[in-house]
């Protein structure tokens, strides 16, 4: 009962979200989601001129602020003698934008720290989060000032940013204030402050540099949000929820090199092979060190010749070029532009390379005379290391933004994307919380300074953020994608931690939030880490090591889903089940990964526990759970709609051929039994959301998928008993068009439709790539009765370069098949009319298609970038037919001995068709 | 024998008795212990980590040199937990070679002054490990002696690698070797003369310029020291010290001993020696079981009123003193010491005739300097070593 009180309790409170507005002077009101209005102020502190003691931290003073008139109720305006605070609502849910300009109307520089305070009645369990740890709010004063980050690692790299906020969370709500995660800022403080007598104060600034006569503006958010699972996630959830553009690629989800796992220098630093990596997923690449010198990343010439500080130049690791040495010992500075435009026009698109830079480090002796201006002197990091990235330099930290290295840095970037038509760059290096004083602070057109004891400063990931707007506006008609090793406002995340160390679990969260829905890659060093996780490999037989080696295998599977990343062929290769959930986890990743999942589990026993992870909202809404025990686990999950950002969704297992499943809505959370079996990720899709229900506020609906690649169909059978009024919304389905039909007839989607007693919603989609089912094509005899591909390929007559391109792979398709042994090798035959055949057309203004009609497969494509897609899209059906899992994988010695000790081609883990019902069975 | 298994079945099953797991959040445990004691010093070692030493204490006033060793584990799932420590303790570590940590050691000999450890994959490495320490007999320290066997079907290259960390904060004393010489992975690394590491930040690749080093405990009164046979460093060994980003966070001696290269089945031998000198406060170097410390002393009340005096006649004075000192790890025969000291205004010479020496009997003689020196040699009867100093002199 006490339950069920509880739930229609948050129900109630889920009704809304806290609401904002100014009230007179510098105040302001806020209603939070349990009913209490909340009173704070807008405040603006000022760094003092009073001499400060050593370690003693800044002085500030709060400047008196008076209220000028405004005309517009959705702003508010304080003033000084020295500036103007303009302050504007936008409506935005669950938390109000304010955005804040401050004018200097001075003619000096202004170093000011302009903020929010609201008051708040903490209550017994209340919790308050700055950013990183959630520690209790008693008595003491807590907080977080500046950005300095956690790290992964031993030295530098790696670095977490706080998330921007002062949240209080506890007994059912949040109360936030904070500002954007990636504005161009160097300083933010959280504070909880409690009051003497009762109460407390959470405060949420920024520290900014405005110059005379300019404005700089910055972004706050206050507002209150439900709490009925976990904690901070409420917090980064609305966060997601009102901001959702600045957790996002920025380069747009359909940009095809994020869209996949990475090659960890498969393609780089080897010679690359097209269909392994595409049975692999990948679709880019850390292209490492593509120059000579560290912070010439262009290579220019006055820069070429010089003798190298830590030893003489090798052709090492560093010096490899799709896997071609680069000895400059020996390359000219002509030769060495030639062949590397050579091996990026020929490969970088098609394996995405990305060029990678060691953003703020620079060869000692080039950053100590020519870009002197721009060294970091913050010791508390590591300001010179050698040996590094490129191997021979001794490399030295620079600022590579509002200076000369800067200057020259953003001329490189924009020369190398040009010269070597790059699809995107790969930044390593960079973090929050290394402050530099240089000359980019002294620079009055640079943004995003701060002020401390010190003086004025710029945070080096604040310098990092403005490169990489940069690079986003360099070629605007294509975008070039941003692949950031650890924070910063990037397209893609490499996450450079071991998933089996021990650092990955306490740091990936505060990692995770902040990556929100861009894609995630992990680059791991040691893969499994056998040594530290099977230590004992070498007494093991064969099964007793795939047996303990299947345990981290399912948990490498359930983290992948549980933190939407994906690891690379060191964690894939033999790991037979993750290989088999990769087009599922792509799915999901690009849906975007939230951080709160909304959902109890009841049924766990005392101490079990789920792995678990929501992406998408509303009706795009997908959740994971992973058991890993060794019997299977019968749960009734309750659903928190609100949770998913609203609406009344239902859900069954996303399953790549049918499933259907039972739902029933109870005080608006969808309610479905399920028996999570051992150790096999299980995914459910949200398959409607309904923005009402019927009168009596329940309904039960059979919910059930058919599925193939040209078409699939949702359906959801209401109990309903009288007709009611709804909005249906089926989810959206990448490449496929919806037709939404009630009881059989056609409806718009998104708009309100009467659904009649027991009504019978169907979403009926059509591929608009396939037009034939997958057995058209997995039947299709490629492979002759010789043992040999009998299949050829047909072009046009003069054909163009991606059709050329196309036929090679499919080529390579075979070659590949037969490498292991599906078919015999052999050339695909020359085309002649009458063969089984393969007809590829690109731009020819056939549009995109893949069918077949009699002995023809058609794949058509309407540019040269869509034929790889469609490509690939092809094969993926064909690898049903010729299915191949990828072995176990040496990277390392001791994997090597390993490899030796067992058979590698053997050493595969086992899996089920976990995702197939025909196979695993649907709701048990 | 019974016994000692015993001790290793109950160190190992110290693994196993956790209480419900909770996801996530780091537990700390004990393993089992077996101690050695002379009448100077206790060791403690854990057979079910790595047989590493996890306690180097003083008998009479308990001062501990170790920075305590914390064995973790971190349970994510039933599928996967995580072993692990905070990479402390004395144990033998393999340069760019990878050691579990957790992985135990079984006791094949103890006696009341000395223990052997064996382990046939040492950390899980190609390499099997018989190691024995012995109490030195009357003395502040004991003697380690490892056998490593390349247990890998082809000859591997090693080094052997200690990483030492005294009780916070254990300031580290590392003898560095002036002028240039090529340091591993780093190119050539050039100082202006030989000096006593102190401290810096980051990470340190440092030419040696004795084959001791030790960390001063400061809040143990005493200094520890590590004595390498001078085979252990040549052609290629070298100190490495590592910490925070900030001159005042933890610091390191790290000892990275020589490349060895051993074929499958050969085996190599290594000692060192672990002292401890009771009283010091500094380290200027050691020679023979001896530890030396050049100190300056704030001078008393009465001497300043002398000064004065001899300031009033044209003297020169200073609120400062400097005093040798010197401690034995074990006891000592009578001897002849020698001292020179060469600062920015040339060198000085002392004698002092030694008497009969306990083991910890601390000693100490005026010298008259006029500031920190620069470079100094020691001489004990007929053997002679250096003396060291920081590059900053206060």
């Amino acid at each position: 009962m006490k339950k069920l009180l509880f739930l229609a309790a948050m129900y109630l409170i889920a009704a809304s979200a806290g609401s904002f507005r100014f009230t007179d002077g510098t105040g302001f009101e806020l209603d939070a989601v349990n009913k209490e209005t909340l009173k704070g102020n807008f405040f603006v502190r000022e760094r003092s001129e009073e001499k400060i003691k050593e370690g003693k931290g800044v002085i500030t003073r709060t400047l008196k602020l008076s209220e000028e008139k405004s005309n517009r109720a959705d702003q508010k305006i304080l003033v000084t003698k020295d500036f103007k605070l303009t302050l504007t609502l936008k409506d935005t849910f669950p938390m109000t934008t304010i955005t804040a300009t401050v004018k200097n109307l001075s003619d000096k520089q202004l170093l000011l720290e302009p903020g929010m305070r609201l008051s708040v009645k903490p209550l017994k369990g209340d919790q308050f989060w700055a950013g990183f740890d959630i520690l209790d709010a008693e008595d003491k004063e807590l907080g977080r000032q500046g950005y300095k980050g956690r790290y992964s690692k031993h030295i530098s790299g790696g670095v977490t940013q706080p998330f921007p906020t002062a949240s209080l969370i506890g007994n059912g709500r949040a109360i936030i204030l904070g500002g954007r995660l990636f504005e161009i800022s160097s300083w933010d403080s959280g504070k909880y402050v409690p009051r003497k007598k009762s109460g407390a104060s959470l405060y949420y600034s920024r520290r900014i540099v405005v110059e005379p006569g300019k404005e700089v503006t910055n972004t706050y958010f206050a507002g209150s949000v439900p709490v009925r699972f976990d904690v901070e996630q409420n917090v980064v959830e609305a966060y997601y929820e009102t901001i959702p553009s600045d957790f996002r690629p920025f380069v747009g989800k359909d940009n095809p090199y994020i869209r996949g796992a990475h090659c960890q220098y498969s393609t780089w630093a080897r010679k690359p092979n097209f269909e392994a990596e595409r049975r692999r997923f990948t679709t880019i690449d850390w292209a490492y060190t593509p120059y000579k010198r560290s912070g010439d990343s262009y290579g220019r010439k006055e820069l070429w010749d010089y003798k190298p500080l830590v030893c003489d130049f090798k052709v090492t690791f560093g010096q490899l070029m799709r896997g071609e040495g680069m000895d400059y010992k020996k390359l000219t500075w002509e030769q060495f532009h030639k062949r590397r435009k050579e091996i990026f026009h020929e490969s970088a698109r098609k394996y995405g390379y990305s060029f990678y830079t060691c953003i703020g480090w620079c060869e000692k002796q080039l950053a100590e005379t020519i870009y002197k201006d721009s060294l970091a002197e913050d010791k508390s990091v590591a300001l010179e290391l050698a040996p590094w990235s490129v191997h021979h330099d001794r490399e030295r930290r620079v600022f590579m933004y509002g200076n000369s290295y800067g200057k020259a840095f953003m001329e490189d970037l924009a020369k190398l994307s040009e010269e070597l038509d790059l699809p995107g760059f790969a930044f390593d290096c960079g973090a929050p919380g290394v402050n530099h004083y240089g000359a980019a602070a002294k620079n009055p057109e640079v943004d995003g300074r701060a002020w401390d004891e010190k003086g004025v400063f710029i945070d080096e990931l604040c310098g990092v953020n403005q490169i990489v707007d940069y690079v986003h506006k360099l070629r605007p008609s294509d975008p070039l994608y941003v692949w950031k090793n650890g924070g910063g406002n990037c397209d893609m995340q490499m996450i450079e931690t071991d998933l089996f160390g021990s650092v990955f679990p306490s740091w990936m969260p505060h990692m995770r939030y902040g990556i929100g829905q861009r894609p995630a890659v992990l680059h791991v060093r040691e893969g499994y880490m056998y040594q530290e996780t099977i230590p004992d490999w070498n007494s093991l037989t064969q099964d007793e090591f795939i047996q303990r080696w299947s345990k981290l295998g399912d948990h490498l599977t359930f983290s992948d889903f549980e933190y939407g990343m994906t690891n690379s062929y060191y964690g894939y290769g033999g790991n037979r089940l993750s290989q088999y959930a990769m087009p599922e986890l792509l799915e999901c990743i690009d849906l975007g990964w939230r951080a709160l999942v909304p959902v109890a589990t009841d049924g766990l026993g005392e101490d079990q526990m789920l792995y678990k992870a929501r992406y998408g909202r509303q009706a795009d809404t997908i959740l994971f759970f992973g058991n890993p025990y060794e019997k299977p686990i019968n749960i009734k999950f309750t659903v928190d709609n609100y949770g998913l950002g609203g609406k009344y969704q239902l859900f069954l297992p996303k399953m790549r051929d049918f499933a259907n499943m039972e739902n029933r809505i109870v005080n608006g959370d969808t309610v479905f039994s399920y028996a999570l079996p051992s150790r096999r990720p299980v995914l459910f899709e949200a398959a409607f959301g309904l923005d009402k229900l019927p009168a009596s506020g329940k309904l039960g609906a059979k919910v059930s998928s058919k599925k193939d690649i040209h078409k699939m169909t949702y359906t959801a059978e209401l109990d309903n008993d009288s007709s009611f009024t709804a909005v249906v919304t089926p989810r959206e389905v990448e490449n496929f068009t919806v037709e939404l039909k009630i009881n059989g007839n056609t409806v718009a989607a998104g708009t309100s439709v009467e659904l009649p007693a027991n009504a019978k919603i169907e979403a009926v989609y059509t591929s608009k790539l396939f037009g034939v089912p997958a057995m058209r094509i997995s039947t299709f005899p490629f492979i002759g009765a010789d043992g040999k591909p009998q299949v050829a390929v047909k072009l046009p007559d003069n054909p163009n370069a991606a059709e050329k391109e196309i036929a090679g792979h499919i080529q390579g398709y075979f070659d590949f098949t037969a490498a292991h042994k599906m078919n015999s090798k052999a050339a695909l035959p020359a085309w002649k009319e009458g063969m089984w055949t393969i007809e590829v057309t690109v731009g020819r203004g056939k549009g995109d298609r893949i069918e077949r009609k009699g002995r023809t497969i058609y794949l058509h494509s309407s540019t040269d970038r869509k034929a790889i897609l469609n490509y690939k899209a092809l094969a993926r059906v064909m690898d049903r037919r010729f299915e191949y899992f990828m072995p176990f994988v040496v990277h390392s010695n001791q994997t090597n001995i390993m490899a030796r000790k067992f058979d590698q081609k053997t050493l595969l883990l086992p899996y089920s068709r976990c995702f197939e019902s025909a196979f695993a069975g649907g709701q048990k | 024998m019974k016994k000692f298994n015993l001790c290793i079945l109950t160190a190992v099953s110290a693994f196993a008795l956790f209480a419900a797991p909770k996801r996530g959040v780091v537990e700390y445990f004990s393993p089992e212990l077996i101690t050695l004691t002379n009448n100077k010093v206790s060791i403690s070692i854990a057979p079910a980590a790595l047989g590493r030493v996890v306690s180097f204490k003083l008998n009479e006033t308990g001062a501990e040199m170790l920075n305590p060793t914390k064995l973790t584990r971190l349970w994510l799932s039933p599928l996967h937990e995580i072993r692990g420590d905070n990479f402390q303790g004395i144990r033998e570590l393999l340069w760019g070679g990878k050691i579990n940590g957790s992985i135990p050691m079984q006791v094949v000999k103890k006696s009341d002054d000395s223990i052997t450890v064996y382990s046939k994959s040492y950390g899980a490495s190609n390499f099997e490990v018989t190691r024995t320490v012995t109490l030195l007999p009357n003395g502040f320290g004991f003697v380690w002696q490892t056998k490593l066997t390349n247990r890998s079907p082809k000859a591997e290259k090693c080094n052997l690698w200690y990483n030492f960390q005294g009780v916070e904060p254990a300031l580290p004393r590392i003898p560095v070797a002036g002028g240039t010489h090529k340091v591993r992975g780093k190119g050539a690394e050039t100082y202006p003369r030989d000096f006593m590491f102190i401290k810096g930040i980051g990470q340190y690749y440092l030419p040696p310029g004795a084959d001791y080093a030790a960390f001063v405990e400061a809040k143990q009164n005493a200094v520890w020291a590590v004595l390498l046979p001078e085979t252990e460093m040549k052609p290629d060994g070298m100190f490495y010290s590592w910490g925070n980003n900030s001159p005042d966070s933890i610091r390191t001696v790290e000892p990275l001993l020589k490349t060895r290269t051993l074929k499958s089945g050969e085996s190599a031998e290594s000692r060192m020696t672990m002292l401890i000198f009771p009283g010091l406060t500094d380290f200027a170097g050691m020679l023979k079981m001896t530890g030396f410390e050049v100190k300056v002393q704030e001078k008393s009340g009465f001497c300043k009123f002398m000064d004065s005096i001899k300031g009033v006649f044209g003297a020169e004075t200073s609120d400062k003193y400097y005093t040798l000192r010197l401690v034995n790890a074990t006891d000592a025969p009578a001897e002849n010491l020698e001292v020179e000291l060469t600062g920015k205004k040339g060198a000085k010479k002392f004698s002092f005739s030694l008497g009969e020496r306990k083991a910890g009997t601390l000693l100490e003689f005026e010298l008259d300097i006029d500031g920190l020196p620069e470079t100094g040699k020691v001489t004990v009867g007929k053997e002679s070593g250096k003396l060291f100093f920081p590059l900053e002199n206060k």
